[in-house]
């Protein structure tokens, strides 16, 4: 309905007063600022790191799947305080039969409803370190305790702060079955050709982080928290039987003892190429997988500067490899497969790594290392420096749905660009697996989307996070809530970060300041331990955007988007202009709605007494309220001589005045983005920064003035602001279809178009 | 007590072996047709998860999209989301046929199913434990929607089955 207003302000209103709290300053939350981590976000003038070097020798055992293993380990201690123990992190110990992982798992009866089921609960699988020796490099023997998945080694003289000790460690272990016990590491069996394809990686004890926020890093190993560790060099020998190819951390230092000439020769092509090349054929491959040396083969590595070791071996093995150029630098980028991964693999994963380490590079900082390496086996995504274990892997008859190819592509990006986060930006991942997973994800989806346009992405866009958002929230975390104690862990820690900063950057802070300031964040703490505080304040510090309440409501709350077009008022200015006035009311009278029985007497009664009798009709009869007489003139003429000219062609401008009112149902305050649609077809697009909730949390208006009548609105047109119910976005109000609905509108169903596209060949032969 | 174990094979998965993957969750949105008498849902779920599971269970080792082109195996699979999505009110219980699927480019399905039900919705239990058995991380949402009515509902496997009420 359209209302006639007085030239007069309108104020912006609201239905209740509340206190401030969802743009309160996160200052309690935060830690207080200090010398070793700053206000700004950056490291602070006293910031210190720990280093801790290795040096490895190990021995795979494929005959019988161990792994024997040799250490020796100088850790620096750059603290300024004085450490009585060390403490270093026993991951395979995970696997031990005591491991406290089996005991937390919540159970019940019905989970052993078969024989198969009992079975696998009472499989017992020896793993966990077996360590033999603590010494100093002297010789003399350490005190130790282990502690579960931890091991505190006791020193005799405690390491003053700028001092470093060297001791070695000597150890083994079983290597777990991943198909059967699971695991980030392991081997997979492979039945057909009686052969194994190891990913290994935790595979030696490592020191944990010593730092100004946790003291040390030394929350157990349950499963679910990965890792953080102090940066370091690495030289690791690894022994393999000889027929083996080994792709590892850092860079080898020995091809010439370890591939052949022609492989030599291959390998220098792919240096140089931008495009893979082949080193290890499929034909070699398969050959080495018939014939299982006896003898083994040492490969040598260095790696510098890197937080972790992993690496990989097979017979199985085909590698290729070319460059890209990162910032001038030279990476190689290689990928190791078995001949059941491709098609897929030799045709992309090598692709997908250059294009993934040239991207985020773009997006963060220039990538540091001399390789990036991906190597695939089945059912597994996991990350280590420049080398990363991906999944994806095509029918025995090399086809392979669409999905399949999306999601291997998806896991590739997203391990290999793990190297960024936490592997060079080292945050705490048993303490916040959102600082990795949720930034690593983020800048997987810009990666994706520069991959391929209209990219599938399972996480980034803002709608794609509603499903998971709505409903109660008791069974639901924080994204700012410690690791192991997530619900639902891929939403809250990969989804739901990735997207609250998608958010930031299209919408909240706009792409050029978000990409700076997220760029200032990855240069300010690469090779350092940053905590979410730094990333919080950087990202303030570096746009200017007081970002407090987002953080507040995305990080630290659970509550959802659904904020609704509550109510709507249309309001035009009076002209005062009688003609103009009375027309206008007119019109309206005479588009009311009547009774029907108006209509019908019009025909049935054919005179009435006052359409006879003249003498009936008084002065009210007769007068006709609309007739613009001598006096609506002079009152007009008066009004004109008392306003002035601006104000005149204000009030004759025609301009509409829309009261738009919106509740916040949800309670996670979002900017404010309409799209009015006019009578004339054309639209106009409005966004209100969500300061507009400031004062006012749960209910708000607006008036919007426009010059032409608006047919229709809509909030949150373009799907940003992950409104879980756009039924109330809409004026008038509009209904979304159900999925169901959609469905049968368009009635599609799809098969794999690669096999189905085989059949039409056939056909065509025929 | 004496308990009989059911011969049924299932397979609790380690979540360890999926890590990157990490999707372990299940949506359903619901709409309740009074006038033709039926429930009409979209269930998504990862179909990597379910493929996974179904060759765990020696349902079928194929591909979804394979799979539920064999008439014997979409039955198959029609029965193993009835036993983990259905509605029951006394002795009445929904039956879920799949009127058709979607499998989208990145990772997830949606079946397109439906069943008859006569019963007034509210006060029904609803059961949504789909993957829960084999996936000790899985929750579950679900959007009912019934006349302008709109509720939330999330499972847990210790609260995969709960009575629907509109206030």
């Amino acid at each position: 309905m359209k209302n006639k207003i007085l030239l007069a302000l309108v104020l912006a209103s609201s239905c209740s007063l509340f206190a401030q709290k969802k743009f309160a300053q996160l200052d309690q939350e935060l830690p207080t600022p200090n010398e070793y981590r700053n206000a700004a976000g950056a490291p602070g003038h006293r910031y210190y790191q720990q280093k801790a070097d290795y040096k490895i020798n190990l021995t795979l055992d494929d005959k019988e799947q161990k792994i024997y293993g040799f250490e020796t380990i100088t850790y620096t201690n750059n603290s300024p305080d004085q450490l009585d123990y060390l403490w270093l992190q026993l991951d395979q110990n995970l696997f031990a039969p005591n491991s406290d992982t089996k005991l937390i798992e919540v159970e019940k009866m019905e989970d052993f409803k078969s024989v198969g089921d009992i079975r696998k609960k009472m499989f017992q699988f020896d793993g966990g370190f077996k360590i033999e020796e603590i010494k100093t490099v002297n010789g003399q023997k350490m005190r130790y305790f282990i502690n579960k998945t931890m091991m505190r080694i006791d020193l005799d003289k405690p390491l003053a702060p700028k001092t470093s000790i060297s001791f070695q460690i000597k150890w083994w272990f079983n290597i777990n079955d991943r198909m059967a016990v699971g695991g980030r590491s392991g081997y997979e069996y492979f039945e057909k050709d009686d052969n194994y394809l190891y990913t290994i990686a935790q595979f030696f004890p490592r020191m944990c982080v010593y730092n100004d926020v946790e003291g040390w890093q030394n929350k157990q190993f349950l499963g679910k928290g990965e890792f953080t560790l102090p940066f370091g060099d690495y030289e690791v020998n690894i022994t393999v039987p000889s027929d083996h190819v080994v792709a590892a951390t850092g860079e080898c230092q020995n091809y010439n003892a370890v591939l052949t000439a022609e492989q030599r020769k291959r390998l220098e092509q792919a240096k140089k190429a931008d495009s893979p090349v082949i080193i290890v054929t499929q034909d070699e491959a398969m050959n080495a997988e018939k014939n299982k040396a006896t003898t083994v083969k040492t490969w040598q590595y260095k790696a510098i500067n890197v937080r972790d070791f992993a690496f990989a071996s097979s017979r199985k093995f085909i590698w290729d490899a070319q460059n890209q150029v990162v910032a001038g630098k030279n990476i190689l980028c290689m990928s190791y497969y078995p001949k059941e991964g491709n098609p897929l693999w030799e045709r992309y994963s090598t692709k997908l790594v250059a294009h993934t380490v040239k991207t985020y590079s773009k997006y963060t900082i220039d990538y540091p290392y001399p390789v990036a390496i991906s190597v695939h086996s089945k059912w597994i995504g996991m990350e280590y420096p420049m080398i990363c274990f991906n999944g994806g892997r095509p029918e025995a008859d090399g086809t392979y749905s669409e999905q399949e190819k999306y999601g291997m592509w998806g896991v590739i990006i997203h391990e290999v660009g793990h190297n960024f986060f936490p592997m060079i930006i080292n945050s705490d991942e048993r303490q916040w697996t959102w600082m990795d997973e949720g930034l690593n994800t983020f800048v997987q989806y810009l990666t994706e989307q520069e991959w391929e346009r209209n990219y599938p992405s399972r996480r980034g866009p803002a709608h794609l996070i509603v499903d998971y958002m709505r409903g109660d929230k008791k069974n639901m975390s924080p994204i700012m809530t410690n690791s192991e104690s997530i619900f639902q862990f891929g939403n809250n820690a990969y989804g739901k970060p990735a997207t609250a900063l998608n958010i930031l950057r299209e919408t909240i802070m706009g792409r050029e300041l978000f990409d700076y300031a997220f760029k200032v964040y990855c240069k300010r703490w690469k090779f350092k331990h940053p905590t979410p505080a730094d990333f919080f304040r950087t990202m303030e510090d570096a746009s200017a955007v007081d970002l407090d309440w987002f953080w507040r409501g995305w990080f630290y709350g659970t509550e959802h988007v659904d904020i609704s077009i509550d109510d709507v008022k249309w309001y035009q200015l009076n002209t005062q202009n009688p003609e103009i006035e009375k027309a206008a009311k007119k019109s309206a009278q005479e588009q009311k709605d009547v009774h029907i029985g108006v209509g019908r007497n019009k025909t049935s009664i054919t005179e009435t007494v006052n359409e006879r009798d003249k003498d009936i009709d008084d002065f009210y009869a007769k007068r006709d309220i609309y007739f613009v007489d001598a006096l609506d003139k002079k009152d007009y003429k008066d009004f004109l001589a008392k306003i002035d000219s601006k104000d005149l062609e204000l009030l004759n401008a025609n301009k509409q005045f829309y009261e738009v009112s919106f509740n916040n149902i949800g309670g996670l305050v979002m900017p404010l983005i309409l799209e009015f649609t006019f009578e004339d077809g054309s639209k106009e697009v409005q966004r209100i920064p969500a300061e507009i909730w400031r004062m006012y949390e749960d209910k708000v208006s607006r008036v919007f003035i426009f010059d032409k009548v608006v047919k229709s609105m809509r909030l949150d047109p373009f799907l940003e602001t992950a409104d879980v119910d756009l039924d109330n976005n809409s004026w008038p109000q509009q209904s979304q279809p159900t999925r169901y609905q959609l469905f049968k509108q368009q009635q599609t169903t799809r098969e794999n178009p690669m096999q189905r596209q085989m059949r039409v060949n056939e056909l065509n032969k025929n | 007590m004496k308990t009989l174990f059911l011969l049924l094979i299932t397979c609790a998965l380690s979540s360890n072996s999926l890590r990157a993957h990490a999707f372990y969750f299940a949506y359903a949105e619901v709409s309740v047709d009074e006038v033709g008498q039926r429930i009409e849902a979209t269930l998504i779920a990862t179909a990597h998860d379910l493929e996974l599971v179904f060759e765990k269970e020696n349902i079928t080792s194929l591909r979804l999209e394979k799979a539920l082109k064999n008439q014997n195996l979409k039955e198959q699979i029609e029965s193993f989301l009835n036993q983990s999505f259905y509605f029951e009110k006394g002795i009445n219980r929904t039956y879920f046929k799949i009127d058709g699927y979607e499998i989208k480019r990145e990772g997830t399905i949606e079946f397109y199913i439906s069943s008859e039900w006569k019963e007034p919705i509210q006060e029904t239990l609803f059961t949504f434990n789909l993957l829960m058995k084999n996936f000790p991380e899985q929750q579950n949402k679900a959007l009912i929607i019934w006349r302008n009515f709109k509720k939330n509902m999330e499972f847990l496997p210790n609260n995969s089955q709960q009575l629907i009420r509109f206030e």
